[in-house]
């Protein structure tokens, strides 16, 4: 956790026994001496944050550099339904919330260094904003069901109210730590593949960043499962298991990769590019649609993008409804505003449906998610439970509805022993 | 508390009501009445399903002699988004007609003779999004109507789609708060029209079902809260009717006809039960079919207020007022009461309404009924209604409001 600059009493320490908390990030201070020898014998390790200045001064006082895995990402967000200046809610096209998370950063990143934790560091807003105990559940759990971790960082009020033993506070803090250590306690979950037939090449690099990473939040914000494909490595990467592959970086791709996306739409698959696709293939469907030009190609179809740069949500939304929910992978009622992630282990004995919700607003609503398939079992796992709760399956469509309490924050699923 | 209610509506309601002279055209001939088929069915099995409606088609002189060798548009009942469930439920068991009735019905008209059948529906969904589509994100699957009958299509109505502008159907009579409404192209070049949804509760109109339905024909284009601020794109979706339609905050966009009275009252308990009675006549229905075996108490679209039940009947006739009046009637409700009272406590009746305009009789003392009698499939709304407003004594019953 980032240690508050304000703590300075060693006595402050005794909150984090019996919680999962081994490492303290620390924004050195002279003041905060004490501290740090109090939990160096306390066996915590310490880690120099801040400015430059501040983490020299702290190499200076014996804490440690930050390691490669803390990712001080710009990009990363205090999670939850993005707020504008006059206190409503900004919503997309779809006049749905607009939600910040970290998801989509966290499973790239996992993608280029899939040996590695990514840690998070970020704060809570600051005043006027009232930071709420769920809203630091949700930070926790966008964080952890997508493999990362956050480095746990105190708003003023929450504090303050630690420092002075305040019951509220210390109840806040219990569940804090109760969520952190739910996710350390499931490290093997973070070994399950994503599941999705949509493939997202870019290099996410560049030009093409924004476009690209916009497009993994998206696809997210729809869920419409995906797995990340980095340009460097597609050309060899295995397309099995994909039903669509978008590809929309900025110029062609190189020879060996346009032979193998053409080859993959020729064998029935949806091939999204950008306008930038040098003399489409295929022939004309006919289709009248405003942003693509949707061609047949082999068995398959390519769609070229009519603009440049494409607009992300609208990609995220074409490519769901030329592939079509019939391959969606999960599907969610009574959740409005919501990000999940599906993973299942390689030999699909064991998959996992993790669901953060945004919502504030029905939060006593049952919540049911439906699946493709049919199921031995199915458990529910709740933040900071020490035990799943058994979950009622249902026949529906051809699937499975697992029908679920309400799902103020966070749900993993587990269902198990797949049929067929 | 009641509403306070202006001369004007005072006026309009007792016209609703049968107290004042209906047009001069409607005093020369009785309303039409047509046999109304009820029949007990507990479940949505098909085997349970295709032998009653079959038999209940069978009371209104068959689907051949109706639909052989036509194309028929059927008209669902989608309100509210496809990922909104009462509880765990459904939405075909609470809000929209089941789809295993739809595929009976889809499968019976087949057998006798159907040419083509169109699903439509202005779905909350982009133009781009297939209405198909629709279905899914409701965990529908459309490959159960594909099957059921010859040449399925599915059309949005909320778009001008392959005929690229709106077809104008005009309220004979002159209507009551449009002359003529623009609509999708499939809405007047199909030969058979059908209506098929829930009875349920509803906030505006107190009551809704194969009529109610037909307020979905307006396209959200022409007649939604963004309509004319978007051309015909594909993002016109996620909103509704509510300026237009219900409040009158403003006049239809892309060339549809205004109101006749812009001075008339700005209330949805005015206005919506007019426009309601209005397309009953400017879209004839040539089929309605109730769905009553699972639907909801207390609303139109899920809320906490919202009870599940089980009623287990259906009924269907070929006049939609008739069948209308019906349904009302077997959920122990007045078909013909007048504004004020249960279930239309702060609108006008749109059964009278559509009555005033030669739709149809809402008499059901007037209306032939086969099969099981009104009694026979009477599921007590009316009590449930009183239990909820019980619960909120303050608070008049309907939640959508309105000026």
């Amino acid at each position: 956790m980032r240690w508050p600059s304000a703590w300075v009493d060693p006595a402050l320490l005794g909150l984090l026994e019996g919680t999962p908390f081994n490492c303290l990030a620390m924004e050195w201070n002279a003041a905060l001496a004490p501290v740090a020898d109090k939990a160096r014998a306390a066996g915590f390790s310490l880690v120099a944050v801040g400015n430059e200045a501040a983490r020299s001064a702290g190499a200076g006082a014996g804490l440690a550099l930050p390691p490669e895995s803390l990712l001080i990402a710009a990009d990363s967000v205090w999670p939850g339904i993005a707020s504008v200046a006059d206190g409503g809610e900004p919503s997309g096209p779809t006049a749905n919330p607009w939600i910040d998370s970290n998801g989509w950063l966290l499973r790239l990143a996992k993608v280029r260094a899939p040996e590695k934790t990514v840690w998070l560091t970020f704060s809570p807003p600051g005043a006027p904003h009232v930071v709420l105990i769920e809203s630091y559940l949700r930070t926790i759990a966008d964080t952890g069901s997508c493999g990362g971790r956050w480095v746990v960082s105190l708003d003023s009020d929450l504090q303050g109210g630690l420092a002075r033993g305040d019951t509220k506070a210390l109840a806040s803090w219990k569940a804090i730590a109760a969520a952190v250590g739910f996710f350390e306690q499931r490290r093997a979950w973070n070994a399950l593949e994503p599941l999705g037939v949509v493939g997202v090449i870019s290099d996410f690099a560049g030009t093409n960043e924004s476009t690209g990473e916009e497009i993994l939040n998206l696809l997210g914000r729809r869920s419409l499962a995906y797995r990340i494909l980095e340009t460097s490595a597609a050309a060899t990467a295995s397309l099995d298991g994909f039903k669509a592959l978008i590809c929309v970086d900025k110029g062609a791709p190189a020879p060996p990769l346009r032979r193998k996306l053409l080859a993959f739409a020729n064998q029935g698959g949806l091939l999204v590019v950008g306008a930038g696709w040098n003399r489409p293939e295929g022939n004309p469907t006919g289709m009248d649609h405003p942003r693509m030009d949707v061609r047949r190609l082999g068995q398959g179809r390519l769609a070229v993008s009519k603009v440049s740069p494409p607009d992300p949500f609208m990609i995220a939304r074409d490519v769901h409804m030329l592939l079509g929910r019939t391959y969606d992978v999960a599907r969610f009622f009574n959740l409005s505003a919501f990000l999940s992630h599906c993973t299942a282990s390689t030999d699909r004995k064991q998959e996992l449906v993790q669901i953060v919700s945004f919502a504030i607003r029905f939060p006593d609503d049952l919540a049911t998610a439906w699946v493709p398939g049919k199921y031995a079992s199915a458990r529910q796992w709740s933040l900071g439970a020490t035990s799943p709760a058994p979950i009622e399956m249902v026949p529906e469509n051809g699937g499975t509805s697992l029908l679920l309490p309400p799902v103020p924050v966070y749900a993993g699923i587990e269902l198990f022993g797949k049929a067929g | 508390m009641p509403d306070a209610i202006s001369r004007r509506e005072v006026l309009a309601s007792l016209g609703a009501s049968g107290l004042l002279l209906p047009k001069a055209s409607a005093l020369t001939t009785s309303p039409p009445v047509a046999p109304v088929a009820i029949a007990r069915c507990k479940t949505y099995r098909p085997s349970e399903l295709v032998p009653t409606l079959d038999g209940m088609f069978d009371k209104l002189g068959g689907l051949g002699r109706l639909l052989q060798g036509k194309t028929v548009a059927i008209k669902l009942n989608f309100n509210g988004g496809p990922t909104v469930r009462l509880g765990h439920l459904p939405l075909g068991d609470t809000h929209w007609p089941h789809p295993n009735l739809l595929a009976a019905t889809m499968h019976l008209m087949a057998r006798a003779g159907v040419y083509r059948v169109r699903l439509v529906e202005g779905a909350a969904a982009p133009r781009t999004d297939p209405f198909e589509e629709h279905m899914l994100d409701a965990n529908w699957d459309p490959r159960q109507f594909l099957s059921a009958a010859p040449r399925v299509e599915f059309e949005n109505t909320n778009y001008t789609n392959a005929a690229k502008k709106f077809t104008r159907l005009t309220v004979p009579g002159g209507g009551l708060l449009f002359p003529a409404y623009d609509m999708n192209h499939s809405y007047a070049d199909c030969d058979v029209f059908v209506t098929i949804a829930k009875y349920k509760d509803h906030p505006t109109t107190g009551v809704s079902t194969v009529m109610k339905n037909l307020f979905g024909l307006t396209p959200l284009m022409v007649y939604g809260n963004g309509a004319g601020k978007w051309e015909d794109n594909d993002l016109v979706y996620g909103n509704d009717r509510i300026q237009i339609l219900h409040r009158g905050a403003r006049q239809p966009a892309m060339g549809a006809l205004p109101e006749i009275d812009p001075a008339s009252p700005r209330n949805d308990g005015y206005r919506v039960p007019r426009t309601i009675a209005d397309l009953t006549a400017a879209r004839p229905v040539h089929l309605a079919i109730v769905d009553g075996i699972k639907t909801m108490a207390g609303g139109q679209t899920p809320s906490p207020w919202c009870t599940p039940v089980e009623p287990g009947v259906l009924m269907a006739g070929t006049n939609v007022v008739n069948t209308a009046a019906v349904a009302v009637a077997a959920m122990n409700y007045d078909p013909r009461a007048p504004k004020g009272t249960v279930p239309f406590e702060r609108c006008d009746n749109k059964l009278l309404l559509a009555e005033q305009l030669g739709v149809g009789s809402a008499d059901p003392s007037r209306i032939e009924v086969a099969g099981a009698s009104i009694q026979e499939a009477m599921f007590d709304f009316r009590r449930l209604r009183e239990k909820q407003r019980a619960l909120r004594p303050n608070r008049p019953y309907g939640g959508r409001g309105g000026t």
